[in-house]
């Protein structure tokens, strides 16, 4: 190979554009002649700028759930359904028993569905909760309604250590989960069914900061945020002692998740951590 | 298509080349605000031409070519918006006076004396048939033939203009080297 024939595949060359072959006779050229390498090194020096440069400014988390969050209402198969404080008149009336007077209270102060914009982080947790919480058979990666087992899925694929509630009971089981994000963090992803209705349940180990402000109505000492849309509600907490956000998402009434978070808030936890080989 | 499966295709396809999308049009806008609603607005046509796209390998030059026809739509909305300089409007003499003929002989750029936000300011001045060339091949990896597909170009303009786009890069690069030369 001469040098002209080599200054003029230079670029074909970083742009990985030539077969083996003619790279290897490439090699060869530039390991004698010191001209044709100081070229080289600089073409590559700027293409390596070029490549470096390209791996900064990743998407802002917030961007994906905004996208999800809009193809969701164009796209939308489910109708607008506006949930609306009427919800809770037509609530059994056993509802309405001391026992949860607390929380009818805590649900009718709670925001729910007042056209503001939400955090990006609850649009995906509504966007989740209808991708996976309708079609669970197909979507989830792992099905079982035994929490021990789940934990246990969960370990090795999460990252962090999860402390699963144990939401258990004659009219309530969990039907499976699967590796899911909240803000570009990875999340367990978990499906419930809850008197009837289908919960998804979203753990993850991160704070985004927009979550966390506005009213709050505590139960039992956390502070329990709710929004709403086409009629998908979500009740969000965090759990500040081990660093993880949980956020409830059904299509059932403010009520009911509300009810469903309180669960989650008292029940024991199965701690799932991944085995040290 | 069921509406779920519509949006976990989109996922699978589309979305996985969210990073790819923000970094070009970062560098194609210059401006963090107008490059995410480039990339919102890219991702829903996606999504609503989803049916088009037949082949699934062939979904980020799909994409990419969709991120470039909204892109070129917002700029003649703004038709004194500096990206939208034409070629003949490129000054010549930047070519040559990076010492460095078209055979790629030039007098080397020390790209230690380089900082990367430099690297981005310059692609980013870059006339726009250059700095789209350069940003489809070194910012989303595509190939001379899929850049070709993307532009619309026979594969030897879109060569030409990576070439020449180099080599504007190479000469705004050591314009900005110069001042602290001169200082040191």
């Amino acid at each position: 190979m001469k040098c002209g024939e080599f200054l003029r595949a230079i670029h074909l060359c970083l742009d990985d554009e030539l077969s083996i072959m003619r790279r290897l006779q490439m090699r060869r050229h530039v390991t004698w002649c010191k001209p044709c390498r100081r070229i080289m090194d600089s073409e590559a020096g700027l293409t390596s700028l070029l490549a470096a440069d390209a791996l900064e400014d990743s998407a802002p988390a917030g961007l994906r759930a905004r996208i999800l969050e809009q193809i969701s209402e164009e796209g939308s198969p489910f109708p607008e359904v506006r949930s609306s404080p009427r919800h809770l008149t037509l609530l059994p009336a056993s509802l309405l028993a001391a026992g949860f007077v607390g929380l009818l209270v805590a649900a009718t102060v709670l925001t729910q569905d007042t056209g503001e914009p939400l955090p990006s982080a609850v649009a995906q947790v509504i966007f989740e909760h209808r991708l996976y919480g309708e079609e669970r058979k197909q979507a989830l990666e792992m099905t079982t309604s035994d929490p021990s087992r789940m934990a246990e899925w969960f370990a090795s694929r999460l990252g962090f250590p999860l402390e699963l509630p144990l939401v258990d009971g004659s009219d309530q089981r969990l039907v499976g989960g699967r590796v899911s994000s909240l803000a570009g963090r990875p999340a367990a992803y978990l499906l419930y069914e809850w008197r009837g209705h289908s919960i998804s349940l979203i753990v993850a180990n991160t704070m985004p900061p927009d979550l966390f402000r506005g009213r709050a109505q505590f139960v039992d000492g956390v502070a329990l945020r709710s929004s709403g849309r086409r009629g998908v509600t979500v009740v969000w907490w965090a759990e500040e002692d081990e660093g993880r956000v949980y956020a409830a998402a059904s299509q059932s009434t403010l009520h009911t998740v509300v009810e469903f978070a309180r669960r989650c808030v008292q029940s024991p936890r199965i701690l799932a951590r991944e085995k040290s080989t | 298509m069921a509406e779920n499966e519509r949006v976990q295709r989109f996922e699978q396809q589309i979305l996985v080349h969210l990073d790819d999308l923000h970094r070009a049009a970062l560098r194609l806008t210059g401006q963090v605000a107008d490059a995410e609603d480039l990339v919102q607005e890219t991702c829903v046509r996606a999504f609503r031409s989803l049916h088009q796209l037949r082949m699934p390998g062939a979904a980020k030059v799909w994409v990419f070519s969709i991120l470039r026809s909204v892109f070129l739509r917002q700029l003649e909305q703004r038709p004194s918006h500096p990206g939208a300089l034409s070629l003949e409007e490129v000054d010549d003499s930047v070519l040559t006076s990076s010492g460095a003929g078209r055979d790629g002989r030039g007098d080397g750029l020390p790209m230690d004396y380089v900082r990367r936000n430099e690297v981005g300011a310059a692609v980013l001045a870059l006339p726009l048939p250059y700095r789209e060339a350069i940003i489809l091949a070194y910012v989303a990896g595509f190939s001379y033939r899929e850049m070709a597909q993307i532009l619309g170009l026979p594969m030897g303009t879109v060569m030409s203009r990576l070439f020449r786009g180099r080599r504007m890069l190479q000469a705004r690069l050591r314009e900005r080297r110069r001042p602290s030369e001169a200082a040191s």
